[in-house]
């Protein structure tokens, strides 16, 4: 067998005598040697590369502002906020999750699987669960299941509620847990402390009847970073960058409602200038590439998608511009491509149409990457959000 | 956690004095530009801990004790600018409304 000498160089492992070169460089340093290569510029949604105050200064952490985030590529172009109230939060996520721990939870066809308290109704309605309550309910009385967990773990509890706004959500053990009442769809991570997480729901007013839907307990086996945009006044920014007679601009994260309002993901735009990815009144998902004279755009995702995770990107040119999404082109314009001079703005369109939204990172590149280096990008940042690309 | 909602709002004639009390109330340098125009109002919201959602609460309804800490702040920081006067921060203070949301 022939011998094998290692050459660890830079993070580059160099297998020599088989004819193998293998690499250990993460995807993350070849998406900023890439961006780099161009000029561009990356930020990641990790603390550390996060500050709170816009110098660069205190360290960040779960539910930190977001005042300074250093460009992975050389730090020529960090994005600020220095307007406490507009810094978005960095937020520890879950990132990939365990199976369905719930029996019926999405009530396909009936409510088995379920145990119903005394005082209380419960009946299949189209795919959900209408609990009803009459007169007094005592103890733990409830629409019930328990399900096994491991001490420690770490578990995301969801359900969603279109009945009387008195759900009562308990879970936790029989004698321990939180209570919210809230309808809508609801979200919870808990660590468990005992070796079951139980649900626990009722109405919390007689005569009231809730509608249970996707009810969901999953483990949280890995974590990721993002930064939750508010949707109100939240962004961050680069400085003012000059005009390039062709431009990327990729965004990873995910819309967080579906109001049926312009938001803007990520913009260097003005009037008829520039680029932006933004969610329509319509929940599709647009791609703008100006020419100078008209807002040159092209859809990267459906209603259907409005707040799903995606990466999207899209590289300009005059003449060739392609819309990307997940790391496949979806859509092309021929149009001349006009640059815009202005600020580089995440989480709205430079000063408006605020998203509310996570994003995981982002990139911006004086030039139209090709493809095949703009993929390794897009699988970065889908890596970094786990996203199936 | 930062889970509290804190805004206030003030009517459009109150942008500079706004504006100052901004400068003075953010840790951060761009506190002046707290205050945007919202459905004919000026509006800052942010999110806070309870401790500071709570001591906001209370410089609002002390208006001297909220001039005093932003002319301590300006001495500190912004020795360029000068402070609001004690009367237009009452007069701030009085015209305000402020919400504090708790956490769902």
């Amino acid at each position: 067998m022939a011998a094998v000498d290692r050459l660890i160089n830079g993070g580059r492992v160099l297998v020599s005598g088989q004819g193998v070169a293998f690499s250990s460089v993460s995807l993350l340093k070849k998406a900023a040697a890439i961006l780099t290569k161009y000029g561009g510029s990356l930020w990641v949604a990790d603390p550390a590369y996060v500050f709170t105050g816009s110098d660069g200064t205190g360290a960040a952490s779960d539910g930190s502002d977001t005042g300074y985030v250093r460009d992975l590529c050389g730090n020529v172009r960090p994005l600020t906020q220095a307007t406490t109230g507009f810094k978005p939060k960095l937020k520890r996520v879950p990132k990939k999750l365990g199976p369905e721990l719930v029996t019926n939870g999405d009530f396909t066809s009936n409510i088995s699987g379920w145990t119903i308290g005394t005082g209380l109704s419960a009946v299949w309605a189209s795919g959900a669960a209408n609990v009803s309550r009459s007169g007094s309910i005592f103890g733990t009385a409830a629409f019930n299941q328990a399900v096994s967990a491991m001490v420690g773990k770490y578990y995301q509890i969801g359900y969603s509620n279109t009945g009387a706004s008195s759900a009562r959500n308990y879970v936790g053990t029989s004698s321990s847990g939180s209570t919210v009442d809230t309808t809508g769809n609801f979200s919870l991570i808990t660590q468990a402390t005992s070796t079951a997480i139980v649900l626990n729901y009722w109405p919390s007013a007689d005569g009231a009847t809730i509608t249970l839907d996707n009810i969901s307990v999953r483990e949280v086996l890995e974590w990721t970073w993002v930064w939750v945009f508010d949707g109100v006044d939240d962004r961050l920014a680069t400085v003012s960058l000059p005009t390039a007679d062709a431009e990327t601009i990729i965004a990873a994260g995910q819309f967080l409602n579906t109001s049926a309002v312009t938001q803007g993901l990520i913009s260097k735009r003005n009037s008829n200038f520039g680029l932006m990815i933004r969610r329509e009144t319509t929940l599709n998902s647009t791609g703008y590439a100006m020419t100078g004279a008209a807002l040159e755009s092209a859809v990267l995702d459906n209603a259907t998608y409005a707040t799903t995770k995606r990466v999207y990107a899209i590289a300009a040119a005059s003449g060739n511009k392609r819309y990307r999404r997940d790391g496949a082109q979806v859509n092309t314009t021929t149009g001349a491509y006009t640059s815009n001079a202005s600020i580089l703005s995440i989480g709205a369109e430079i000063s408006s149409s605020y998203a509310a939204c996570s994003v995981f990172a982002a990139a911006y590149a004086p030039a139209a990457i090709p493809d095949a280096e703009l993929l390794i990008v897009e699988r970065a940042m889908a890596q970094l959000g786990g996203i199936t690309i | 956690m930062s889970d509290f909602r804190v805004i206030v709002t003030v009517p459009l004639n109150y942008y500079n004095t706004a504006s100052a009390v901004g400068r003075a109330m953010d840790i951060d340098v761009g506190g002046a530009d707290s205050f945007v125009e919202r459905d004919g109002q000026l509006v800052a919201q942010t999110w806070a801990n309870e401790a500071f959602a709570r001591m906001f609460q209370y410089l609002i309804s002390n208006p001297i004790g909220l001039a005093q800490a932003i002319s301590a702040d300006y001495d500190a920081r912004w020795p360029e600018f000068t402070a609001p006067s004690t009367s237009d921060v009452q007069a701030f203070c009085e015209a305000a409304v402020l919400t504090i949301d708790p956490p769902l």
